[in-house]
């Protein structure tokens, strides 16, 4: 089976400055897919690529199958796209916005609306005027637009950018249930935190090149293996060969611990830990950032409890995608 | 999710298929209105200042006119109250939709650029024509209803007498078709705009002055020479032309001035207008040409037909003569305004373009008209000669015809002129054609297009002006100035001098040659660049094609293994 979306070999120049340089990766279908980058990495560039809205300097781009360049119009009804930052007609209610893309899309508006308000919770305020929503409910209208159609790919950049943490869990939810209608979904974030649990895949971009791209286990691991030695060619990452990173060779976490008392005591005890390279206070906890096998933790405690520090509680930071985003872009950014 | 895109029946072949077309094609339009049109008028169901805009409006109207009337009622009779009310009322009523007209419409489109709604918009597969017919319906509603408003206000002429129910009917034709044009012509420099500020300033920094102009010119200006044709239409009057069709007298002129001259006037430029708010709307990888081109050589054709048909109330063969050179003029400005549109031509179709083509199987006659500099070109260089041919040979043939003992065409004088603008005519279009294929700034280029022929229509004449004083001026000296286009006038002097004529005839060679040579050279240079496109994107192809081969491969190896 094809994949849902294929990348292959897009280069982008606006002006004299390449946006993208040599992009290439897959979306297998089901897949919540992240793509991940600092601002001005090209992420909004390569997803106007895939909406047939812009035409690329080089390279091709496939949506189920089909090329982006050669037959625009039968891609465009099995995306659905939300810009970023796009705007809303402000003095029209819910329903009349809905109805009005549901005849522009050409579908049976009065089934189609209803189903559509139900899927994104927005039944109980159909009658609302926009310009009287909340950020949140107006993103999940927008959410709801790009479902009229029933598309089969969701194209979707910074979904969750403008919305509170409420609003935020809210979509995650949405997400993951479209994901179980059977719809592929691809995010563009560069906020790490509002992706990570719900993504099973990720493309890491920086300055318009891919950093690395799969399966967000498989990354891990193969990383994972990398720290541990294992002689490395070009590591071959979603076809892309591009990912010549430079990838320390111990791995870093995080745990975060509570202590009795004042957390300062915790941390001057704590520096001259095995393993921990470095310490934050934040909030009342102590952060410790160490390097090696998570055995380390273990050293850490009886190390903070031989100088006698209270230990109330140890928990180690577990955020994969974070990890991964971390170190594969350590070598651009020092 | 139960959303399933509602299958368009598939028309059944041959003729009951186009018959059968043609029946969805009304159906659709009769059950379904513009969704564009009718969210557009619910929005602005929603907008409070609606009515008290269209209060304030008719308020004033009524002042003015009710001023004007009781002004005039001291003076004279009621019928004269009756018409200068008239008068009154339609001439601000044009300024109104002259005004209001394009400044709504400059909303409509780049308001939605602005706001980030337009992708939208796009992406729902709509086309670039439904979003141009629904956001002109939504901007000429607006606008006509002003005028509805305002009808009230006009019947007040009535009262006094000294205008025709018929002419205030008529007056109220004009209104509205003159309100579509400059909604059309709003919308037309929104679709080109960003941002709705932008937009508005532009029509309005245009639409002021034009519409004063034509105000001017069409109004109080071309009334009195309709008077002096048609003693009973009123001398001078700004709204002469509801009147006339009530006044004059039938005949050719009345068909002409009537309904020839104002449906080219007014149809030609909406057409131009709406086409080229599509070819806006429409991608730039996508065609934006063919449907330009097609109105190019719609008012290629009108033109020539209008020509003739202004030639047929002739008598004398200087009137002939006169009637040539404004033509030949007219054709040679649309020409330059045509070149300056085609010079935003893509060198060659789109590989988007020519896979739509080979998809429905468009013939070689529909790919000529479509993008494609060449063709392009090709097209108005051709549409041209033959124009300006057909013109030439209508005024011989009118000739024949005149009546014994008027005086006859000067034919020599006719072709030393026809072959100067002709031979000009060639080179701004080699000109034009050469710009193009030497940068992508289109907006640019159409600058030094202007500047270039700006300077040479002044430039020679200041070179024979001080040649002419250092040479102690003999009318010779004239033929230094030959390389102005202004200069095709000065060989319409029955009796200019024989260097005059001679320079005349070089120049037209000069221009005829390096019009070609330019049209070449820019075709050459098209046609290498995009080879050089066509061969980069072979190979990514085949490279794609090898990569696609190889996954195919591996994924049959582990299927098999
Ligand atoms: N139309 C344009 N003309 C010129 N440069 C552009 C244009 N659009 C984007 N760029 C540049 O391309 C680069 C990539 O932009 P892009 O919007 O794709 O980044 P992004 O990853 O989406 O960033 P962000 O997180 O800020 O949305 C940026 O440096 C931007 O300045
Ligand atoms: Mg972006």
């Amino acid at each position: 089976m094809t994949p849902a979306i294929r990348v292959r070999h897009l280069w982008h120049r606006f002006g004299a400055f390449d946006v993208l340089r040599d992009v290439t990766f897959d979306v297998g279908r089901g897949e919540i897919f992240g793509f991940i980058g600092p601002n001005g990495a090209g992420k909004t560039t390569t997803i106007r690529v895939m909406a047939t809205l812009l035409e690329p300097t080089a390279g091709r781009v496939e949506i189920d199958g089909v090329d982006v360049m050669r037959d625009p119009e039968s891609v465009r009804r099995s995306i659905g796209y939300m810009p970023d930052h796009a705007g809303i007609y402000e003095r029209v209610t819910v329903r009349e916005y809905l109805e009005f893309f549901a005849e522009a899309y050409r579908v049976p508006p009065a089934s189609v609306v209803d189903a559509v308000l139900e899927l994104t919770d927005l039944g109980r305020i159909s009658d609302k005027v926009v310009v009287t929503m909340s950020k949140g409910q107006k993103q999940r209208l927008q959410l709801a637009r790009v479902l009229l159609h029933d598309p089969k790919v969701l194209i979707l950049d910074e979904p969750a950018s403008d919305l509170d943490p409420r609003a935020r869990i809210e979509m995650r939810n949405l997400l993951l249930d479209l994901r179980g209608l059977g719809k592929t979904i691809l995010l563009s974030s560069h906020i790490l935190t509002e992706l990570s649990d719900v993504c099973t895949s990720v493309a890491i971009l920086e300055r318009g090149q891919l950093v690395v791209a799969g399966p967000i286990a498989e990354i891990a691991s193969r990383f994972e293996a990398r720290r541990a030695g294992a002689p490395q060619g070009a590591p071959e990452i979603g076809g892309a060969s591009a990912a010549a990173v430079a990838v320390p060779q111990a791995p870093r976490r995080r745990v975060k611990l509570r202590v009795v008392g004042a957390p300062e005591a915790a941390s001057a005890a704590l520096s001259t830990a095995p393993g921990v390279v470095e310490v934050e206070l934040a909030g009342g906890y102590v952060y410790a950032t160490y390097e090696g096998p998570e055995s380390v933790v273990a050293h850490i405690v009886a190390h903070l409890v031989h100088a006698g520090v209270g230990i109330l509680g140890v928990e180690q930071e577990r955020n994969e995608l974070e990890r991964i985003f971390l170190e594969a872009t350590r070598g651009e950014m020092q | 999710m139960s959303a399933e895109p509602v299958a368009t029946a598939e028309p059944a072949q041959g003729a009951t298929g186009l018959v059968e077309r043609l029946r969805q094609a009304i159906a659709r339009h009769s059950s379904a209105p513009n969704p564009i049109w009718m969210r557009e008028m619910r929005q602005s169901a929603r907008l409070t200042r609606t009515p008290f805009v269209l209060m304030s409006l008719t308020i004033i109207a009524t002042m003015i006119i009710a001023g004007v009337g009781g002004s005039v009622m001291q003076t004279q009779r009621s019928d004269a109250v009756g018409q200068a009310l008239f008068h009154t009322f339609f001439s601000l009523a044009f300024f109104v939709v002259a005004w209001a007209g394009p400044a709504v419409a400059a909303n409509a489109i780049a308001s939605e650029r602005e706001g980030r709604t337009w992708e939208a918009v796009v992406l729902t597969g709509m086309s670039p024509k439904t979003i141009a017919r629904g956001k002109f319906l939504s901007a000429f509603t607006a606008i006509a209803s002003y005028v509805v408003m305002l009808a009230p206000v006009g019947a007040l002429c009535f009262l006094f007498g000294g205008v025709d129910f018929l002419e205030v009917l008529i007056g109220y034709v004009y209104l509205f078709a003159l309100s579509a044009l400059f909604v059309a012509f709003g919308l037309a420099i929104s679709s080109k705009l960003a941002t709705s500020r932008g937009a508005i300033m532009v029509t309005l920094l245009l639409s002021v002055p034009a519409s004063a102009t034509i105000f001017g010119t069409f109004g109080p200006g071309l009334g009195q020479a309709v008077h002096g044709l048609w003693e009973r239409v009123p001398s001078g009057a700004p709204v002469w032309l509801p009147m006339a069709y009530v006044r004059g007298e039938l005949g050719v002129e009345y068909v002409l001035l009537l309904f020839v001259v104002p449906f080219v006037v007014i149809a030609v430029p909406a057409w131009f207008l709406y086409e080229s708010t599509v070819a806006n709307l429409t991608e730039p990888t996508d065609d934006r040409s063919s449907g330009l081109k097609r109105w190019f050589i719609g008012t290629t054709l009108v033109l020539v037909l209008a020509a003739l048909s202004a030639m047929i109330p002739l008598i004398t063969g200087d009137q002939i003569l006169i009637a040539l050179v404004a033509d030949t003029t007219l054709l040679l400005l649309f020409v330059l305004f045509c070149v300056s549109v085609f010079m935003g031509e893509p060198l060659a179709p789109s590989r988007r373009v020519r896979y739509a083509w080979d998809r429905s199987n468009v013939g070689r006659v529909s790919r000529w008209l479509g993008p494609g500099m060449e063709p392009t070109f090709q097209l108005v260089l051709g549409a041209t000669v033959i124009a300006l041919a057909l013109v030439s040979v209508g005024g011989l043939v009118r000739e024949m015809f005149l009546p014994r003992g008027s005086t006859s065409l000067r034919f020599d004088v006719f072709a030393r002129f026809v072959s100067y603008f002709g031979g000009f005519t060639v080179f701004v279009i080699g000109l034009g054609a050469w710009l193009r294929a030497r940068s992508t700034n289109l907006f640019g280029q159409r600058i030094v297009f202007g500047v270039i022929l700006g300077g040479l229509a002044i430039v020679p004449w200041i070179i024979a002006l001080v040649l002419g004083i250092a040479l102690r001026g003999s009318d010779a000296t004239l033929s230094f100035a030959c390389a102005s286009p202004l200069f095709g006038f000065v060989l319409l002097d029955h009796s200019a001098n024989g260097e005059v004529v001679a320079a005349g005839f070089v120049m037209s060679v000069i221009f005829a040659g390096t019009g070609f040579a330019a049209l070449g050279s820019a075709f050459r240079r098209a046609r290498g660049i995009v080879r050089a496109w066509e061969e980069r994107q072979d190979q990514t192809d085949a490279a794609f094609a090898a990569e696609d081969a190889a996954l195919e491969a591996a994924s049959r190896n582990a299927a098999s293994s």
